[in-house]
C-alpha cells in the first residue's frame, strides 16, 4: 500500500475511533450529571462545574488523536 | 534555531491587549458605583479566589490566586484571538503551551518544597511504598505533558477546522466553502476557548493543592 493511501486510511481511522471514545465517555459523564441534578437541584452549580471539568479532561486524548489525524493528512 | 514569527507577534498582541484590559478595568476604582469593566474583573477575581479557597488552605493558597488569574486571562485571550480573521492563537503552537505547562510544574514543585521542606516533599515520592517511585515519577511527568497537549490540541484542531470549513485548504473548495458551518463552528470555538482556559486553571489549582496538602 503506498503512503498516501495508507495515510488517508489511518487519518480516518484515528478520527473515527477518537470520536467514538469521546462520545461514549462524555455521554456517561453527562448522564450521571443530569441524574445528580435531578436528585438534588440545589447542587446544580457545583455539579455543572464538575461536569465541564470532566468533559475537558475526557476530551484531551481524543483531541490529541485528531491532531495526529491532521498531521497524517499532510502526507496524502 | 528557527522562530515562529507569527506566534511571537501574536503573543505580543495578546500581552498588549491584556495590559490594556487590566489598566482599563482598574483605573478610578470605586466602591459604591463601580463601572462595568471593574465589575467583570472583580467577578473573575472572586470566582478564581473561591476556587482556590475551596481546594486548599486559604493561607497557603493566597499567593497562588494572582498567578492563576494571570494564567487564566492570558490563556483566555490567546484562545479567543485566533478566531479573528487572519489572526493566529499563540496557544495553537505547541511551544507556547509547553512553556505554560513547564511553568506550572515548576510552580508546583516550588509550592511543595516551600510548604513541606525539601526532604518532606521528596519523601512523598516514595510513599506509600518504595516501589511506587516509578509510578509517582511518571505521574509527575504526565501532568505537564497532558496539560500542554490538551490545550494545544483543542485550540489547534479548532483553528484547522475553521480553515477547512472556509475552504482555504484545497480539498475541493467551492465558492465560500462551508460558510454557515464555519459560523457555527466559530461559536463553538469561543465556548471551547473558555472551557480550556478554565480547565488549565483548575488543574493548576488541583496540582498545587495536592503538593501542599497534608492528607498523606
Amino acid at each position: 500500500m503506498e503512503l498516501p493511501a495508507a495515510a488517508a486510511f489511518a487519518a480516518a481511522l484515528a478520527v473515527g475511533l477518537a470520536s467514538m471514545g469521546a462520545g461514549i465517555g462524555n455521554g456517561l459523564v453527562t448522564s450521571k450529571a443530569v441524574e445528580s441534578i435531578a436528585r438534588q437541584p440545589a447542587a446544580r452549580g457545583n455539579i455543572l462545574v464538575t461536569m465541564f471539568i470532566s468533559v475537558g479532561l475526557i476530551e484531551a486524548l481524543p483531541i490529541i488523536a485528531v491532531v495526529i489525524a491532521f498531521l497524517l493528512m499532510g502526507n496524502i | 534555531m528557527d522562530f515562529n514569527v507569527k506566534t511571537i507577534v501574536m503573543t505580543w498582541l495578546v500581552m498588549a491587549l491584556l495590559i490594556l484590559f487590566s489598566w482599563a478595568a482598574t483605573r478610578n476604582l470605586s466602591l459604591r458605583e463601580p463601572k462595568r469593566l471593574q465589575v467583570v474583573f472583580e467577578m473573575l477575581y472572586e470566582g478564581i479566589r473561591d476556587l482556590v479557597r475551596a481546594n486548599m488552605d486559604p493561607v497557603k493558597g493566597a499567593p497562588l490566586v494572582n498567578i492563576v488569574v494571570t494564567l487564566f486571562l492570558f490563556i483566555l485571550f490567546s484562545n479567543l484571538i485566533g478566531l479573528f480573521p487572519s489572526m493566529m492563537s499563540p496557544t495553537a503552537d505547541y511551544n507556547t503551551t509547553f512553556g505554560l505547562a513547564v511553568t506550572v510544574i515548576i510552580l508546583v514543585q516550588y509550592f511543595g518544597i516551600r510548604y513541606k521542606g525539601t526532604g518532606g516533599y521528596l519523601k512523598h515520592f516514595v510513599q506509600p511504598f518504595v516501589l511506587f517511585l516509578p509510578i509517582n515519577i511518571v505521574e509527575e511527568l504526565a501532568k505537564p505533558i497532558t496539560l500542554a497537549f490538551r490545550l494545544y490540541g483543542n485550540i489547534f484542531a479548532g483553528e484547522v477546522l475553521v480553515a477547512v470549513l472556509l475552504g482555504m485548504i484545497p480539498i475541493t473548495a467551492d465558492l465560500l466553502g462551508g460558510f454557515l458551518a464555519s459560523i457555527i463552528w466559530l461559536g463553538f470555538s469561543v465556548f471551547v476557548g473558555f472551557i480550556q482556559a478554565f480547565i488549565f486553571t483548575m488543574l493548576t489549582i488541583a496540582y498545587v493543592s495536592m503538593a501542599v496538602g497534608s492528607e498523606h
